[in-house]
């Protein structure tokens, strides 16, 4: 069955929409994240206000707790623009794993602040860009007196130069062989070095916990339930960066169907050659998988039938499709796609930064047949 | 939204769901002992066919092979969501709702129902929609496969009747026909697309010969036509406007129909995968067969869900702009990368047929229909030349997707 989108859905994407429209202009948005980090505290604290950082959360902690279908609608529209920085990693990742992971009084100190985009949080989960899982989770956290001591060096954190909060992922001595823990660090505190890369995709930092001292209040939860917090997270998350790169695909195939009817070589519109017209077919069939994909996940999530094999699934299909319709756009675009300036670039740029994020499509792929066939055993 | 291939029944609809089950519990008690074979058959097994054939009347008697016509034409005045009832309850038995039998009338029925005059709707659906006839869609000519407007048949007017000359090729199956469904030039003089009718032609009409063809997936035939003499009332949408009934065919035709059935080749593929080997391993604990198998079952997935979203979109009547034609070359494109991993993943055994099977699960047809069900009704390229003019690419005007029934 196809249902149609509520008038909910259809208020908070409109607002959205105009909110990106009329704050990030997204040809300025590649430059101005390619240069400075891309983060605008003033936006991020506006989309407080608008409540979009409190979509996930419970009105206990100053948020409104929106159905998933409507988190994912205002999500879309974030990534048509596309809209990445904070008000994903932050308002989406981050505020996921406190919800899955935290007390009570850590959710009701850290959510308020975060929800109102005062404040941001970060995840320095993998200290190995290499992959995602426990087995990259290398950090070592040790007792010292009544405190916890943090040595580690997290690789490729996103936005980690203007988050305020780090929940850094760490092996207690008593956590066991697949178990870790997830500990809050202020981003000030000392021992704390953040170092800034360069690269195509801006707002990666490197962050080194140098001996860093925390209290042992700072556990997010209890102690060696990371794991299991950041699994549920991430299963909570995946189908939002799904709906974020589903959105991001539609943008870009609206402005590439409308360049082929602008743009002229060899005395006629571009759009007249079949060589061009197979690349924007490529681009609609990679973009149809995505959106048919993340709209069934989301229904089958409102319906209360979804499987982690399931999510995996659809972010292995989403992820792949956002990197391939970047790249079959720039075959239409040529040059002028590759101008920072141009609204392909915020989407190249991004596509490639999500490829990696909460893992790759392989990683997911794995994942996926990992759960429905579990090796030498009978199937889930 | 797309609820995905699988279709839950609503609450409403449960007494019908039960009804359709027992039905079909002893409708198919005869047919249990049969393997099915495909719609592109390569095997030829006239007990098992006879039954399909028998069944396909029993359906359309209580108007379930085309559930949402009108009952006046013999259809079951149900809705969509009685059909997706059938079409499960059906899939359950491997059974495709849409081709029970081999008859087009799933494409022909619409275009007449759409084009005709009503005395046409009149004398010819209820044939169709109740199963009594096999018709065939007889478009192909030795000069044009894809330029489908290209058509050499000539249909000339002479008094009350049109007198046909030409051949067609590569259409049908090896079971004959009782109407040719059969596009014609009327206007030897005409502009191309302004040249063309459709016509409802009686297998038996005098001047018109059938004969078989050997093909990569069994029989299709050569049909000519010679002099051969067909009632005037036959030509539907009017003389010289058969572009437009053109329209309506080939959406059908090309994907716009959509499906809610599943891939039997796949479950087959798993199953066997999943199958515990006498030295205690499964297949499926191999790195590179988990690495084949998670494409071909994701990219199944895509494929089932573009197919159901078209299914519904159709039954809606609110076409896709170009998800028609976008599911048959996502489909097509799938089979043939499936053919070539089931003899990466079986080998040798992927090249001999095993006749306990439904063809369509059976891996032999799979590798034989790879590269052959690449262009029926056109090839890919004209698949994206479609999907290309319906996404308003390189064109003033973007092309609409016409509404079928």
């Amino acid at each position: 069955m196809i249902h149609e989108p509520t008038e909910e859905e259809r208020m908070i994407r409109a607002s959205v929409a105009q909110f990106v429209g009329r704050e990030a202009a997204p040809d300025g948005l590649a430059r101005a994240r390619h240069e400075g980090g891309g983060f605008d505290r003033g936006l991020h604290r506006q989309a407080g206000e608008l409540g979009w950082l409190g979509m996930l959360v419970p009105e206990a902690y100053g948020g409104s707790a929106m159905p998933v279908g409507i988190c994912a609608a205002a999500v879309e529209e974030l990534g048509r623009a596309p809209l990445m920085g904070p008000l994903l990693t932050s308002g989406v990742i981050a505020t996921l794993v406190i919800l899955e992971g935290g007390s009570d009084a850590q959710k009701s100190a850290l959510l308020p602040p975060m929800v109102a985009g005062e404040r941001t949080a970060t995840l320095a989960a993998m200290d190995s860009g290499r992959g995602w899982g426990p087995a990259f989770v290398t950090a070592q956290a040790r007792p010292d007196g009544d405190r916890i001591r943090i040595d580690g060096h997290k690789a490729f954190v996103h936005d980690a130069a203007t988050a305020d909060t780090f929940i850094c992922a760490a092996r207690l001595p008593a956590d066991g062989p697949d178990a870790f823990s997830l500990i809050l660090v202020d981003a000030g505190a000392i021992g704390v070095v953040i170092e800034p890369l360069p690269g195509l995709p801006s707002g990666l930092s490197a962050v080194s916990f140098d001996g860093v001292s925390v209290p042992t209040e700072a556990i997010l939860g209890a102690p060696g339930a990371g794991r299991g917090t950041l699994e549920r997270a991430t299963h909570r998350a995946l189908p939002l960066v799904c709906a974020f790169m589903s959105g991001a695909c539609q943008a870009i195939f609206d402005f590439t169907v409308e360049y082929t009817g602008q743009r002229s070589a060899f005395g006629q519109l571009i759009g007249r050659f079949q060589r061009v017209q197979d690349h924007v077919v490529e681009l609609a069939n990679q973009m149809d998988g995505a959106h048919w994909m993340t709209l069934e996940l989301l229904a089958k999530i409102e319906a209360g039938t979804a499987t982690a094999a399931d999510i995996h699934e659809t972010a292995a299909v989403a992820t792949e499709a956002y990197y391939q319709v970047c790249n079959y756009s720039h075959m239409v675009h040529a040059g002028p796609g590759t101008d920072l300036d141009h609204p392909l670039m915020g989407h190249t740029i991004a596509s490639r930064a999500l490829y990696q994020l909460m893992g790759t499509p392989d990683h997911h792929k794995r994942r996926m047949m990992d759960l429905r066939f579990p090796r030498g055993g009978a199937p889930a | 939204m797309v609820q995905g291939s699988t279709h839950e029944t609503p609450e409403a609809l449960i007494p019908f769901e039960a009804e359709v089950r027992a039905w079909l519990a002893e409708a198919m008690q005869d047919g249990l002992r049969f393997a099915w074979s495909a719609v592109w058959t390569t095997r030829n097994n006239d007990e098992e066919y006879a039954f399909r054939q028998s069944l396909g009347r029993r359906l359309g008697e209580r108007g379930w092979l085309f559930p949402t016509y009108p009952v006046e034409y013999g259809g079951g005045g149900l809705t969509p969501e009685h059909q997706a009832i059938i079409e499960t309850e059906m899939s359950r038995y491997g059974l495709r709702h849409a081709m029970v039998f081999y008859t087009l009338a799933r494409i022909v029925a619409p275009c007449i129902l759409k084009h005709g005059t009503d005395e046409q709707r009149r004398a010819f659906l209820p044939g169709l929609v109740r199963g009594e006839v096999v018709v065939w869609q007889v478009l192909t000519e030795p000069q044009s496969g894809s330029d489908v407007a290209n058509v050499r048949t000539m249909a000339i007017r002479d008094g009350d009747e049109y007198v046909l000359d030409g051949q067609k090729i590569m259409v049908g199956s090896h079971h004959q026909p009782d109407y040719l469904w059969t596009l014609v030039n009327t206007d030897p003089a005409g502009k191309r697309h302004e040249n063309l009718s459709w016509m409802y032609v009686p297998a038996t009409s005098p001047g018109l010969t059938i004969r078989p063809m050997s093909m990569m997936m069994g029989i299709k035939n050569t049909v000519f036509f010679d002099g051969c003499r067909v009632p005037a009332a036959n030509l539907v949408g009017g003389e010289n406007s058969g572009w437009k009934v053109s329209s309506t065919h080939l959406e059908l035709e090309h994907g716009g129909a959509g499906s809610i059935a599943g891939d039997p080749v796949v479950d087959h593929v798993l199953g066997r995968c999943l199958e515990q080997q006498p030295d205690g391993t499964a297949l499926i604990d191999e790195e590179p067969v988990r690495a084949i198998l998670a494409d071909m079952l994701i990219e199944t997935h895509i494929n089932e869900l573009l197919a159901a979203r078209n299914y519904w979109l159709r039954l809606r009547r609110t076409p896709h702009p170009y998800g028609g034609v976008q599911y048959r070359y996502y489909e097509r494109l799938l089979r043939l990368r499936n053919a070539e991993r089931v003899q990466q993943l079986f080998g040798y055994e992927a090249l001999v047929p095993r006749f306990d099977l439904h063809e369509d699960a059976d891996l032999e047809h799979l590798v034989r229909a790879g590269p052959g069900q690449l262009h029926g009704g056109g090839t890919m390229d004209t698949d994206r030349l479609v999907m290309a003019r319906r996404m308003g690419i390189g064109r003033s005007t973007k092309e609409d997707a016409p509404t079928t029934a």
